[in-house]
This record gives structure tokens, C-alpha cells and sequence, in this order.
């Protein structure tokens, strides 16, 4: 830790209006909160509109546990394995706070989560999981399915 | 009540760029036939990996017919995406093609390819090809890579291997931006040498099994970093000068002349079956004092090594089979790695945490052996592969009387022994807590065969199977008299302060009496002893 790190708090409000209080070390695992923090607008609690208290929190747990020095590799494994494991609705909103608040690691692990869910399916199985809708008609369908015959076994 | 919500259409397009890049491409085109708005979601692709598969499929019977038709599936897709993207004038960051050309309409398929990366401006280009061995013949196997890779101002990164083939007939070469350069292909001399001149900005270079490579000569490359000359079967002779490197790494198959001019940045050096000797050794640790890793394996020339460095924290001496003497002073030394024999060894540090052994001979004497491990300076993290349980039991067997434990600073220990059978472990720990007599934790892994029975035959499979063992330790409340099992070392020994005792062995292999018979009667104030059989939890 450098020495130009204070023991600053960061108070941020969620779309719900939830306040939270972090150290300015936690916060900054976030890409957008330390720039905010850099450019000397972190003095005021910051407004989260598009983040909400239940996804903020665990937004703010996660950078927590990556800053803290105690957690051991395995540990940490184990929490992010943990971590992932939600339902879709919690998941798209963890991924779209991760991705606005630009906390690396996180929205790295979400993406390959969805990728995992995604992986190694046949398409009627996608579909059914993501409640995707077919709007091809039968020919539309079996035209493109000829087109890259060679990636349909 | 949760709404059936399409939640993953509606990512933004880098989303879902990210996303795919952790799904293989053919997975990624069969996505193409969930809605519309995924018909085309392969073109956003910024992290491509085209490997061109075999098409056999060993389940079914496929016709010579289909296998061409899948193909040619797989050229059109490689066709369209590149043609997309240089008619949208849209930049292709990364492009890795693994791809096998059946004839001279595929090589100029392939050119036309590099064609359009090249004014796609691609960065990171990464080409595995061969022509089809059962038609052409080494060396007209070799794909015949074009000049425009090697004036292509974009390239940060470029990787050749599978059978490229780097002829004499390019006139200036010149890759400004290129950082990375990784070939495995058959080369001219002069087109690597001209290659690496051509390059100032290079920081990585990685040659391997380039046959046809001779020499190299590395300088005026202010920028390089890192050097790996691997298993290039013809290579005589290297002169290298770049004081900015700091790693260097060879892997050598015949004798080769290594010439190191002044890289005062060099801190990393591996050496693999290089015929270097004592003198040459000294000479490249004096001029480069900065090494704190120092890796030498089959260096067969080698016969004492002198070492003295404050920055070295990393040592390695493997299969170095003339050496006989080694004498280090690295008061800053935190690993040590050792494969070898019971020779002289004089080590000097007083920070070391972690050793691994291996001993490919123990036809020594035991007072030989006892000297090497009580040589090594009290590590607290021992590895020790060993072939057999016999080797490591047999370790001073009559003489533990009149011989000091030699590792009584260890605290943790992982054995891995090849072959091992159940009965032995208990004369294994014995002798594992002789050598090592205050232990917190002790951790055996070892090998069985398993026999599979197939409906047609049987066959062995090779497993694994492991024990560990956790031991807290509390001092004895009377005064103790001279006791004879640790009156050499200066400190008391298990057997007088062992409290409790955790094992955890995975299959249960292990009997549990034979081991609490052995504590409790050799253990004078142990208390508790649990064993759990399945997996084993303990980290070492």
C-alpha cells in the first residue's frame, strides 16, 4: 500500500438510496471510482443511479476481499467460484455494474461465467436457458445452417 | 414472479464480444442460428481463433466427400470474415489461424488472407500451417510465408510455426512496431538474422526447433527483454549483447558456443543441455552479478560450481551428472532445486524457506548422506521425489544413533515416491520423522495400478494416492534427562513432544491400527491421534 493512500472513506448511493461506506483502498478497485477519487470528486457521496443496493453491496463485498491481504489463493478461489453462483437477473446486473464501475477482475469472471452457461450447448438448449426467441422461420433456419454446415457436426 | 426475459440478446455488442471470446469458434457460428439479432454476431469477433479441424470423426464413417465439404465450409467462413472486415475498413486486433493447405490454391488462399490482415492492421498475428505431409514432402511441406508480413508496420506480435518457411529472397526487412516474435519453422540463417536486425523494438524473441538456424547474433536491440533459443538442432554458435535483457533461456541438443557481451539487466538464466563449463559458468556470473535465478539442468560439463551473489534467490541444479563439488554463498537464497547425487555441498544462506530433491543415485555412504541434507541449511519446506520407499527408508538405517538428524528445521515436508507399496509406511514415516523430527505437517503421494476391467480386456491405469499428516507439538512438563534418540541435535524430538496427530488418507489404503500403534507407543505425551479417510484436505 502506498503511503499516499489515506485512510480515506468513499460514501456511495445506490438507485435505491442505500449509502455505503468503503475505505478509498476498496473503492478503488473500481476503475470509475478512482478516477473519480484522482479528479477530487469523491468528497460527496456519489450517486449510483444505474447500480442498485442489493447488486452495490456485492459489487463492494468482492472488492473487499481482493484488498484484503489475509485471504489466501485457495480463499480466494473459492469466493469468487461462490460468488458466481446466482440467478440470471442478479447475474446481468452484477455484469452491468462490473462493466460501469470497471472493476476488472469481476467483470472478467462474470463474462466467463455467462460463457460457461453458454458453452458446450446445442442451440435449442441456449435458447431455452436465456429465453431467446426463434424469429426465423423453418427455410431462414436451414439456410444458415447449411451456409456453416461444417460448424453443425 | 420472474418474467421469462431475453436478458443476454440485449448486451452491448463489446459484451457480447467479450463473452464469445471465451467460446470456440465452431460453437460461435452454431449461435448464428438462435435469432436474428446472433445470425451475424460472429463478425464482431476481435479474439479469433480459426483452427481448422481434422473433420474425421473416429464414431462414424465420413466421406472424403463430407471432409471436403466441411473444409471448404471453413474457408468461406475465414473468407467472409476477413473480407468483411477490410471492406468496412475495420482493424483485426488478433488473428490465430490453424490451418493445414492441401495444395497451391490454398497457399494462395492463405496469401490473399495476409493480404487483407495486413491492411487490416492487424497486431497479433499467429499462424500455425503445413502443407498436407501425405502429399509434400519436408522441406516442400513448408508454407512459403510472403514478403508483406515482413514490412508490415502494424505487427506487434507474430508467430510462425507448423511449417513456415522464411527464404533469403526478401529485400528489407522491417517490423517497427513488432514486440513479440515466436518461430518454429524451417529458416535460412540470414532471414532470422536480418529478422532481428529489422526489428528494433523487439522485447520478446522465441525460436524454436528452427531448423536451418545456425547462428545468431543479438545486438543494438535496446528494447529486448527476454530471449528463448529451444532445441534448434543445428545451432553452433550465439553472441548476444542487449542491456536491457533480462531473461535468458537455452535449451541446447548439441554443443553450441555462447557468447554473453555485457547485459547488465540480466537477472533470469536457464540453461538446458548446454555443454558449458566450470570456467564459463564463473565467468558469466561475475560479469552479470544481477542474476537471482539460476536454473542449470544436464549441463554435463559442469564439475564444481562456485558460487557467490547477494541478489541470487532462486537456484536450480539438475542432472548435472559430472558435477562433484558445489560451494554457494547467497545470504539472500529462498528456493533451492536439486537432482543429482550426494556430492559436496556447501551451502551458505540464512533466508532459505524451500528445497526440492531428487536423488538419482543413493549408493552412498550415510554419513554422505546425512552431511548433504544437513548441508542444505535448515529449509522449512522440503520436496523430495524419490523412485522407490526403499531408497528413503534405507537412509542410515544402522547408524541412527551416531548420526544428528539432519533437517531438524523443517517444519513442512511433501514426499512423492513412484513406486511404494501400503506396508511401508509405516517404516517410511519413521524414518521421514528420523531425518526430520520435528514435522508439522507430512504429506506422501505415491502411485498405484488399478486394474480396469474393459469387456474385452483388462488393463492398468496408473493413480494416485496420498496421506497426510498434521502434528502439534506441546514442550514436556518434567525435565528431561539426556535423551538418547536426540541428544546430536539441539532441540528435543518428536517422541517427547508430539501432542496430537491429524491424518487424512484419501482411499482409506492405509491401515489405521498400524499407524496408532506406531505413535502411541513411540510418542510419550500424545494425547489425541484422528484419522479420516477421503480427501485429503491439508495444503502443503
Amino acid at each position: 500500500m502506498s503511503s499516499s493512500k489515506s485512510n480515506k472513506i468513499v460514501k456511495l448511493e445506490s438507485s435505491d438510496n442505500k449509502t455505503f461506506e468503503v475505505e478509498e483502498a476498496v473503492a478503488v478497485q473500481s476503475e470509475t471510482l478512482k478516477n473519480m477519487v484522482d479528479d477530487g470528486c469523491a468528497n460527496d457521496t456519489i450517486p449510483l443511479p444505474n447500480v442498485n443496493g442489493k447488486i452495490l453491496e456485492m459489487v463492494l463485498g468482492w472488492c473487499k476481499k481482493h484488498v484484503d491481504e489475509t485471504v489466501t489463493g485457495d480463499e480466494l478461489n473459492k469466493y469468487e467460484a461462490d460468488f458466481l453462483d446466482l440467478d440470471q437477473a442478479d447475474l446481468y446486473g452484477l455484469l452491468m455494474a462490473a462493466n460501469f464501475l470497471n472493476v476488472k477482475g469481476l467483470l472478467d469472471r462474470v463474462l466467463q461465467r455467462v460463457a460457461d452457461m453458454i458453452k458446450g450447448k446445442k442451440p435449442e438448449e441456449i435458447r431455452r436457458i436465456f429465453n431467446i426467441k426463434n424469429d426465423f422461420t423453418p427455410e431462414e433456419e436451414e439456410e444458415i445452417r447449411l451456409e456453416n454446415a461444417w460448424a453443425f457436426d | 414472479m420472474e418474467y421469462k426475459i431475453d436478458r443476454i440478446s440485449e448486451l452491448p455488442d463489446p459484451i457480447l464480444d467479450h463473452i464469445l471470446s471465451f467460446i470456440p469458434i465452431k460453437q460461435i457460428l452454431q449461435l448464428s442460428i438462435l435469432s436474428k439479432r446472433w445470425q451475424n454476431v460472429w463478425t464482431l469477433l476481435t479474439i479469433p481463433e480459426f483452427v481448422q479441424y481434422q473433420f474425421t470423426n473416429n464414431l462414424r464413417k465420413v466421406t472424403p466427400e463430407e471432409i471436403q465439404g466441411k473444409k471448404q465450409g471453413f474457408k468461406s467462413f475465414v473468407e467472409r470474415y476477413l473480407l468483411g472486415h477490410y471492406r468496412q475498413r475495420l482493424s483485426i486486433n488478433k488473428f490465430r489461424l490453424n490451418m493445414m493447405l492441401d495444395d497451391e490454391s490454398d497457399c494462395a488462399l492463405l496469401n490473399r488472407w495476409i493480404d487483407y490482415l495486413v491492411e487490416c492492421n492487424v497486431k497479433e498475428l499467429n499462424l500455425h500451417v503445413w502443407m498436407n505431409r501425405k502429399i509434400y514432402e519436408f522441406p516442400k511441406n513448408c508454407f512459403e510465408l510472403p514478403e508483406r508480413v515482413f514490412v508490415a508496420k502494424s505487427i506487434t506480435e507474430l508467430k510462425l510455426s507448423g511449417c513456415c518457411k522464411l527464404n533469403s529472397f526478401y529485400n528489407d526487412i522491417n517490423l517497427p512496431s513488432l514486440k513479440k516474435l515466436v518461430l518454429d519453422s524451417f529458416v535460412e540463417n540470414q532471414v532470422v538474422q536480418a529478422l532481428i536486425d529489422g526489428c528494433r523494438n523487439l522485447e520478446e524473441m522465441i525460436l524454436e526447433c528452427c531448423y536451418g538456424l545456425k547462428s545468431i547474433q543479438v545486438s543494438g536491440l535496446s528494447k529486448l527483454m527476454a530471449i528463448e533459443l529451444l532445441q534448434n538442432s543445428e545451432l553452433e554458435s550465439v553472441e548476444i549483447e542487449a542491456s536491457n535483457l533480462e531473461s535468458l533461456v537455452f535449451k541446447l541438443t548439441r554443443p553450441c558456443q555462447i557468447n554473453l557481451g555485457q547485459c547488465e539487466s540480466l537477472n533470469k538464466l536457464l540453461l538446458y543441455s548446454c555443454s558449458i563449463t566450470d570456467k564459463w559458468l564463473h565467468d558469466v556470473l561475475s560479469k552479470h552479478p544481477l542474476i537471482d535465478c539460476l536454473y542449470l539442468r544436464g549441463c554435463n560439463l559442469l564439475k564444481m560450481i562456485k558460487i557467490s551473489s547477494h541478489c541470487m534467490k532462486s537456484l536450480a541444479f539438475i542432472d548435472c551428472s559430472e558435477l562433484v563439488e558445489v560451494d554457494i554463498v547467497t545470504p539472500n537464497l529462498h528456493r533451492l532445486e536439486y537432482d543429482g547425487d550426494f556430492i559436496s555441498f556447501s551451502l551458505n544462506t540464512s533466508s532459505i524457506s524451500e528445497v526440492s530433491l531428487a536423488f538419482s543415485d543413493y549408493d552412498f555412504s550415510d554419513v554422505e548422506k546425512i552431511e548433504f541434507l544437513a548441508n542444505l541449511s535448515h529449509p522449512k519446506l522440503l520436496n523430495w521425489q524419490t523412485f522407490t520407499a526403499e531408497n528413503v527408508i534405507n537412509i542410515a538405517k544402522e547408524s541412527r544413533e551416531n548420526l544428528p538428524s539432519p533437517l531438524y528445521s523443517v517444519k513442512q515436508l511433501k514426499l512423492k515416491a513412484y513406486s511404494l507399496s501400503t506396508r511401508q509406511i509405516q517404516e517410511l514415516v519413521d524414518t521421514l520423522l528420523w531425518i526430520c523430527p520435528l514435522l508439522e505437517i507430512l504429506f506422501i503421494e505415491w502411485q498405484y495400478e488399478e486394474a480396469i476391467d474393459n469387456i474385452s480386456f483388462t488393463f492398468t491405469e496408473k493413480k494416485e494416492d496420498n496421506i497426510s499428516f498434521k502434528f502439534s507439538y506441546e514442550n514436556p512438563i518434567d525435565n528431561l534427562e539426556d535423551p538418547s534418540c536426540c541428544k546430536l541435535i539441539p532441540i528435543l524430538c518428536w517422541r517427547h513432544c508430539l501432542k496430537t496427530i491429524k491424518i487424512e488418507n484419501s482411499r482409506g489404503s492405509i491401515e489405521e491400527d498400524t499407524l496408532k500403534k506406531y505413535f502411541f507407543d513411540n510418542a510419550e505425551i500424545l494425547e489425541s491421534f484422528h484419522y479420516l479417510k477421503g480427501s485429503v484436505s491439508l495444503k502443503v
